[in-house]
């Protein structure tokens, strides 16, 4: 038997029932479901469309074949919807959109993109950090990856002073950070803000959603406009070290997790803010060692200057009253014994004049301020030579004119004497020779023996002392001592000044 | 005709010393006394006297620099430094300054008289201790001899460095030459040279216009 041929009404209306059914079984699924013609006719919306978006007649978006895109409904439901052919559903060109609910997972993933952000911000800032120990750099820092998590309008960054003073030492102020120096930090006591006094006290963070609602509020950094604020402990060393503040001009625009990352970030700070506190705290206390060394030298000399005045113009010239006045006895007395017991005294006052004179000169030769660096370099280094055992020489080239400026001259003859002092002591030396050339705006004073020598950077204890006082005269007037030594082979001492500054009143 | 003497210290326990003693001889008269710069140019005016005995150290200006003020103003006066500093840089700046004579304040009566009387005449007078200053700077004698061997280029130029007061390792650097080919070089100019040390150097270097 042959098959009987097919009706086209009959495929049609098997067609319309198999469609029926599928649609109706459409309506059963949760997901979105949309049949619609080529010119974009809603010919089917299934329940789950129809809830949420009504009955359309024609598609609220444009689908075409093989496409995907999200649809985000008024009520933030997002479908991830694909457009597939409709085939055999007996209309022509009918498409079939299928949407899945993707809402949670487009959170989910946009809750984990949001994560991801975070963390790379906060490794960032802390490669950042760490990179820095001045801590206004540190500080900015800090504000600037902030800025990156939190979309606050204004922020500062506060640090604790000496007994209950905040002082602000950074504040971004819209545009840009703007770090504080030391002289110019806006300061203000704690209890004049209790938000700032609550952080600081507390540890815990302050979130002011609506600071109009606040009576007596005012911005602890002198920043206006902010209608909410945010305030987070800074810690070093576990301590609360101060405090950064966010602001917004909206009212109750920070989250629990603004709050979150910043308290995450600030704990990632808190090892750059205590290393450049200690940076601080140690460059405060070597600049106040140096300033303090260098006012003993200062002190020191002028003691010396006025023990060796008092000594020899005071003490002397008392003794020299005293030496006319038994010359005159010796004149007026004839006694023979009465004589030469004068003349005992009168080599007793001399002996005792002697005394005096090496012992200032010792301290501080006058002609180092009445006549120069030379003359006083040349007497001592003749003193050095007349004690015997070493071949002294002296030289020095270019000091002929102006003087030099008082301070160069005293740091340069006491390098030369703490130099040579340490040759006659420990060198075992033949000879010493100095040298003092004044040239190019600079003047260098050498001291070199051929003498046992020593271990560049292991001089022997006494030694070691000097060179380094030598270094701190160099280095106070800006110059440079250099040390060349070999054991067997002598020592070269020189220390170099920059003196273009002639003193042609001295 | 007596010597008149203005005594210029700010000392007067030693001004008063020295008085008594000078007035015991008949030859001299204490004309005044002064304390400082300002008044020894002020009594020498008035009383032109024939020698001033000069402190150096006074309050104010040094005896030094009055000196120059007192031979601008009355170059005939003669002026006799009489000091407690027996420092041969001292000396050398007095003498330049233009004073007549140099006598340490311990020095016996007839030494002050002796150097007075010197510095009237006209002559010079230095504390005996002292004279040696005069005779120059005592600097190690240069070798006048030509080298025994010609210098090197390179000898020549470790020597110009060395006698700038440059290190052997400055010099090692700035030739871009190792420290040990410094030091060898060093020890054969100076071989070749005849000299000693290196103040030595710089005086030859100098003497050779090599500087």
């Amino acid at each position: 038997m042959a098959p009987s041929p097919r009706r086209p009404d009959d495929d049609l209306g098997k067609a319309t029932a198999e469609r029926q059914r599928f649609f109706a079984l459409l309506d059963e699924l949760p997901l979105l479901a949309l049949a619609c013609g080529p010119g974009g006719a809603v010919h089917f919306a299934n329940r789950t469309f129809r809830e949420r978006f009504g009955a359309p007649t024609t598609a609220p978006w444009k689908s075409r074949l093989g496409e995907r895109h999200e649809w985000v409904a008024a009520d933030g439901h997002t479908y991830q919807v694909d457009t597939h052919p409709f085939a055999g559903s007996g209309i022509d060109g009918l498409t079939l959109d299928l949407g899945l609910d993707i809402t949670e997972r487009k959170v989910a993933l946009e809750a984990e993109e949001r994560a991801r952000a975070t963390a790379e911000s906060l490794r960032e800032a802390t490669v950042a950090l760490t990179r820095s120990l001045d801590r206004e750099t540190v500080l900015a820092t800090l504000l600037d990856h902030l800025r990156r998590l939190v979309l606050f309008d204004r922020a500062s960054v506060m640090l604790i002073e000496e007994t209950s003073r905040v002082s602000v030492r950074a504040v971004f102020d819209g545009e840009r950070v703007v770090p504080f120096a030391a002289a110019e930090r806006p300061e203000f006591l704690a209890a004049a803000h209790p938000a700032v006094q609550e952080i600081l006290t507390t540890g815990a963070s302050v979130l002011i959603p609506d600071t109009a609602a606040l009576p007596g509020w005012s911005p602890p950094d002198g920043q206006t406009g902010a209608a909410s604020w945010l305030g987070v402990p800074l810690f070093a060393r576990g301590v609360v070290a101060g405090l950064f503040s966010l602001s917004k001009q909206e009212v109750r625009y920070f989250s629990e997790e603004h709050v979150r990352v910043a308290e995450t970030l600030s704990s990632q700070a808190s090892v750059a803010v205590e290393n450049a506190i200690l940076f601080e705290q140690m460059q405060a206390a070597t600049e106040r060692m140096q300033t303090l060394s260098r006012r003993l030298v200062e002190v020191q000399e002028n003691e010396r200057r006025t023990v060796a005045r008092e000594l020899h113009d005071e003490a002397g010239q008392a003794l020299v009253s005293l030496r006319y006045g038994l010359q005159l006895l010796e004149r007026e007395t004839g006694g023979e014994g009465v004589a030469s017991r004068v003349a005992e005294l009168k080599q007793t006052t001399d002996a005792v004049i002697d005394s005096l004179h090496r012992l200032a000169a010792a301290l501080r030769p006058a002609s180092l301020d009445l006549v120069g660096l030379e003359a006083a370099l040349r007497q001592y280094l003749r003193s050095v030579g007349e004690k015997g055992g070493l071949t002294v020489r002296f030289k020095a080239r270019g000091l002929g004119g102006a003087r030099l400026p008082a301070a160069v001259e005293t740091a340069l003859y006491r390098v030369v004497q703490e130099a040579v002092t340490n040759v006659v002591r420990h060198a075992a030396a033949t000879r010493v020779d100095v040298l003092v050339e004044r040239r190019d705006g600079r003047v260098v004073a050498m001291v070199e023996d051929d003498g046992k020598g020593f271990v560049a950077g292991a001089a022997p204890g006494a030694e070691r002392l000097g060179l380094l006082g030598m270094r701190e005269r160099a280095d106070a007037l800006g110059g440079t001592l250099t040390i060349e030594s070999a054991p067997g082979e002598g020592t070269t001492i020189a220390v170099e000044v920059p003196c273009d500054d002639p003193h042609p009143d001295r | 005709m007596t010597t008149r003497i203005l005594i210029a210290d700010d000392h007067p326990l030693l001004r008063t010393g020295l008085r008594v003693l000078l007035a015991a001889d008949p030859g001299l008269e204490v004309v005044g006394e002064a304390g400082t710069g300002d008044e020894t140019l002020g009594l020498a005016e008035a009383l032109l006297p024939d020698v001033v005995l000069l402190d150096i150290r006074m309050p104010g200006e040094s005896g030094i620099d009055t000196v120059r003020r007192l031979k601008a103003k009355l170059p005939t006066l003669k002026v006799l430094f009489l000091t407690m500093h027996e420092e041969e840089g001292m000396l050398l700046e007095a003498l330049e300054a233009g004073g007549d004579g140099y006598l340490i304040k311990r020095a016996d009566e007839p030494e002050i008289l002796q150097a007075i009387r010197a510095v009237q005449r006209g002559d010079l007078y230095v504390h005996p201790t002292m004279t040696r200053a005069l005779l120059g700077q005592a600097e190690p004698p240069v070798p006048a001899q030509e080298p025994i061997e010609p210098l090197t280029r390179r000898e020549i130029d470790v020597l110009r460095l060395l006698a700038k007061g440059n290190t052997n390792r400055q010099i090692a650097e700035r030739l871009n030459l190792s420290i040990r080919t410094i030091e060898s070089h060093r020890a054969n100019l100076m071989g070749k040279l005849g000299l000693a040390s290196r103040v030595e150097l710089v005086t030859y270097a100098e003497a050779h216009n090599l500087l």
